[in-house]
């Protein structure tokens, strides 16, 4: 009894990062979402320094995007004023990306039940198939 | 009962599950209809992933006017897909992003076969 209870929980414990995977994969946008506007929020956009994460900046080009970042940071901070000259499109920026991850999570839940509904009736699917491709 | 490999046998994986659970309850007519119909509204995920790499040559977005998200569109297209790395998230995951729309605009198209006959 007790080997078939440790297999089953190696079983267990070996499903656990293949779902953990699985989950990340399908909620990879939203996540990516979530992850940058709470960074965002975190850290104080005030720290100045040298070092960009945009490849155009690096390169040299004049990058329409840059400062993106920083003036949704200071909206997230309340300095709305700040947000407004740092970059324009900072506020609208963070009410399109919350629209987008609502969307997202609305759409992933309305899928997960389709699956679920469907499951139930995936065993008849099957057997009606078999005697279809038979006859 | 129809089968989709029959009808449409350019779906593939997640898609062809998703098709095959829409299709299972309609007459062989009806899914025909379907068929055509739904061939017609899809966008193919490579159409995406070519007009995503458009995004490395500074008009970056279009993929997202495509797939039915305006506010994401414009947000993509004045800031050069978010300084590039919006443009390598899409790269990465065009495939769901272009099933997320088919998706939506199979149940669509179901309904309204159902619908009319």
């Amino acid at each position: 009894l007790t080997i078939l209870l440790t297999k089953r929980r190696c079983k267990l414990v070996s499903h656990l990062p293949g779902k953990l995977i699985n989950i990340l994969q399908k909620y990879s946008e939203p996540l990516i979402w979530v992850i940058a506007l709470l960074l965002l929020g975190v850290f104080n956009p005030q720290v100045n320094s040298n070092f960009s994460l945009c490849p155009l900046k690096n390169i040299g080009i004049n990058c329409p995007g840059c400062g993106l970042g920083r003036s949704i940071s200071y909206a997230l901070h309340g300095n709305f004023k700040q947000s407004l000259i740092t970059h324009p499109i900072g506020i609208p920026a963070i009410i399109i990306l919350v629209h987008r991850i609502l969307s997202l999570i609305i759409y992933h839940s309305k899928i997960h039940l389709k699956k679920q509904k469907r499951r139930n009736s995936h065993d008849q699917c099957i057997s009606i198939n078999a005697l279809f491709r038979r006859g | 009962m129809t089968n989709v490999s029959q009808l449409m046998p350019y779906l593939e994986g997640d898609e062809m599950v998703f098709i095959q659970g829409l299709i299972k309850d309609m007459t062989e007519d009806q899914a025909r209809q379907f068929a055509t119909l739904y061939e017609n509204e899809r966008k193919k995920p490579q159409t995406i992933l070519i007009v995503t790499l458009l995004g490395f040559l500074g008009i970056a977005g279009i993929q997202r006017f495509l797939l039915n998200q305006i506010g994401m569109g414009l947000l993509y297209l004045f800031t050069a897909g978010l300084c590039v790395i919006g443009t390598i998230i899409d790269l990465v995951n065009y495939k769901k992003l272009t099933f997320e729309y088919n998706s939506k605009i199979a149940q669509q198209v179901a309904v309204m076969v159902k619908g009319s006959n």
